[in-house]
């Protein structure tokens, strides 16, 4: 019995001191291993490479061969960040002491947008509630909300809308160009006040393993109105911009699934996938898209949600302090 | 950590020749438990993190035992809340606004276990077999993570083999009694997060504790799918006044393979007051 106890007690001194035998090694720290981390992870795991009809092989060959031992900190990021930012997806960013690489899609756009022309012309008189800049146009109610990162209370909400009743407004405007994104809880608020019915959104599917097709079941969204808060009154419009992301695009996509609602403007900077995140072995930081995000007619708006009404702000329109857009906007609630 | 089980070694198979072997152990009476310790956590889940991660923190638990002349029931609550960090963070140039490869770790047990002695020789030898059930949890937190910064392995544990071997001994004023302790669940009902690690927030209808437990990569598994070994060393003195002190030292291990596998190993160093009730 006691030759059994011995066994026992060195076995469990074995395993003890096996303990580091037991973990995987490490990912080495060295410029092509981390490369190689960084490619196959988003081999792995990225959901959008079919949408946008990349082949990531080709992208392996091209960069790898830019990477070697001798490579520095500054040159990996570099090569990293122009590898990534060809997937032209602004939830793709490498994140480093160095420099934080990002997919601007809107540099490209017209910006539709002039806050200072805003301000000047329309919004002298607003009021700030909470982070809902608010104005009363004639017989429109307006409402600048600049950030789905600033949250909103149901208060203020409340405040706003009842401002607008009182006033017997015809329809209400929610600006929300140049809204970069944010917690898409925010945008549910308002889309919550703008429903009589339970409503379907938008559709939402999980990438659920390493295969191409690994692919979770879609999963729609659905929204009941918010019955013991008061509703926007009359017509609402969103305006949006080609700034307008990630949270910012999941809103206006929501206004694609109540008939009420028009969008006027740019089509939106797009940003349907979720961002979800890794590290690498030398500590920086990845952002990927790890979602596939479909408006309720199942197109992916990875791209931008377009608007029912395109329209831009025009030069001369800009020099006369006009923002056209927005005059679109009370033209159409008055019409 | 080798001299450790050494030194306990020495007491368990009594190879000081000073001590003499009496059993005052199990007696007909309860007690709660106090300890305090230390708790080495080591963590690798390739979900997040590509490195170990690792670190040392308090650790604290609650515990009350019901002994009987054969058997030992205990209900035991464990908890520790620290920071782990991982090991590049020693030799990279992290500036204060890059934050740095760390975490904050909680981890916590809820434990039930019945011990029944099985055989017993030479008066001071115990060998005793028995079952647990226990909900353990261990989730890291960082902000350097955005969306995926809940990270988590979970498991809901209602059968866990257990044998303990118990050796009693005195010395001429103290009575001592070393004991070592193995346990392997064997069926669990595992929780890990998602494959991209990110819960499901588009959905504002599933908050997350929901999603917790109903991930793809939850469910029930045997020991196949959840290989776990759970060690204890331990010296417990009985004092006059039929109180308690034990010191002890646990070591941990397992390996979770979904979405993406997670090793983990602990040290615990735990001092626990026992006061008869």
């Amino acid at each position: 019995m006691r030759a059994l106890l011995h066994c026992l007690f060195l076995g469990c001194i074995f395993l003890t001191s096996c303990e580091e035998a037991f973990f995987d090694d490490d990912q080495p720290d060295d410029p092509v291993a981390n490369f190689e981390f960084l490619w196959d992870t988003f081999d792995e795991r990225y959901t959008l490479f079919e949408f946008k009809e990349i082949n990531w092989d080709e992208f392996y060959s091209e960069y790898r061969p830019q990477v070697s031992d001798l490579t520095t900190d500054d040159e990996l990021f570099v090569i990293m960040a122009e590898m990534l930012n060809r997937l032209r997806d602004g939830h793709t960013n490498l994140r480093s002491p160095i420099d934080i690489s990002r997919y601007r899609p809107y540099l490209q756009a017209p910006p539709n947008f002039d806050a200072e022309l805003l301000e000047r012309s329309y919004l002298q008189d607003a009021r700030l509630t909470g982070y809902l800049t608010n104005e009363i146009m004639g017989e429109v109610g307006y409402i600048h909300y600049r950030s789905f990162q600033l949250p909103i209370q149901d208060w203020e909400l409340d405040t706003v809308i009842n401002r607008f009743t009182r006033e017997n407004v015809q329809g209400v405007i929610i600006d929300v160009r140049n809204n970069g994104g944010g917690n898409p809880a925010n945008g549910l608020k308002l889309l919550s006040r703008m429903i009589d019915e339970r409503t379907h959104i938008y559709t939402s599917q999980q990438r659920n393993g390493p295969a191409s097709d690994d692919l979770a079941a879609s999963q729609d969204i659905f929204l009941d109105p918010e019955s013991d808060h008061p509703h926007f009154p009359g017509q609402v419009v969103v305006l949006s911009n080609r700034k307008v992301y990630s949270a910012g695009s999941y809103f206006c996509a929501g206004t694609k699934g109540i008939s009420q609602v028009v969008m006027v403007g740019d089509t939106t900077g797009g940003g349907s996938g979720v961002p979800a995140g890794f590290e690498l072995p030398n500590g920086w930081y990845c952002n990927y898209s790890s979602t596939l995000g479909t408006l309720v007619t199942g197109e992916n708006f990875e791209s931008g949600v377009p608007p029912d009404v395109e329209v831009a702000l025009s030069a001369e329109d800009r020099e006369r302090g006009v923002d056209t857009i927005l005059e679109a906007a009370i033209a159409l609630i008055k019409m | 950590m080798i001299r450790i089980y050494v030194v306990m070694m020495g007491f368990v198979l009594g190879l000081g020749s000073s001590l003499i072997a009496q059993d005052t152990l199990h007696q007909r009476t309860s007690y709660i438990g106090l300890s305090l310790g230390l708790f080495q956590m080591k963590v690798k889940d390739q979900l997040v993190m590509p490195v170990r991660y690792e670190g040392a923190n308090l650790n604290y638990a609650l515990s009350y035992t019901r002994d009987r002349l054969r058997s030992t029931q205990e209900f035991e609550m464990l908890l520790s809340i620290g920071r782990i960090q991982a090991e590049p963070t020693s030799d990279r140039d992290f500036n204060a606004r890059f934050k740095s490869p760390t975490a904050n770790i909680y981890w916590g047990t809820i434990r039930y276990s019945y011990l029944h002695e099985v055989l017993q020789w030479a008066e001071q030898w115990s060998l005793q077999g028995g079952l647990a059930a226990y909900l353990m949890i261990n989730a890291r937190h960082s902000e350097r993570w955005d969306n995926s910064q809940i990270n988590y392995d979970a498991a809901l544990v209602p059968a866990a083999l257990m044998m303990q071997i118990e050796r009693s001994l005195k010395t001429r004023r103290k009575n001592f009694v070393a004991s070592f302790q193995v346990e392997l669940p064997m069926i669990a009902y595992v929780m890990r997060p998602e494959f991209s690690g990110v819960p499901d927030f588009l959905d504002h209808e599933r908050d997350f504790l929901s999603q917790v437990a109903s991930t793809e990569n939850s469910g029930w598994t045997s020991i196949n799918g959840f290989p776990r070994i759970t060690t204890e060393l331990g010296v417990t003195l009985l004092m006059r006044n039929s109180n308690r002190m034990r010191l002890s030292y646990g070591w941990d291990y397992y390996v979770l393979q979904q979405p993406k596998r997670v090793r983990y190993a602990s040290h615990t160093y735990l001092f626990t007051l026992y006061t008869h009730l």
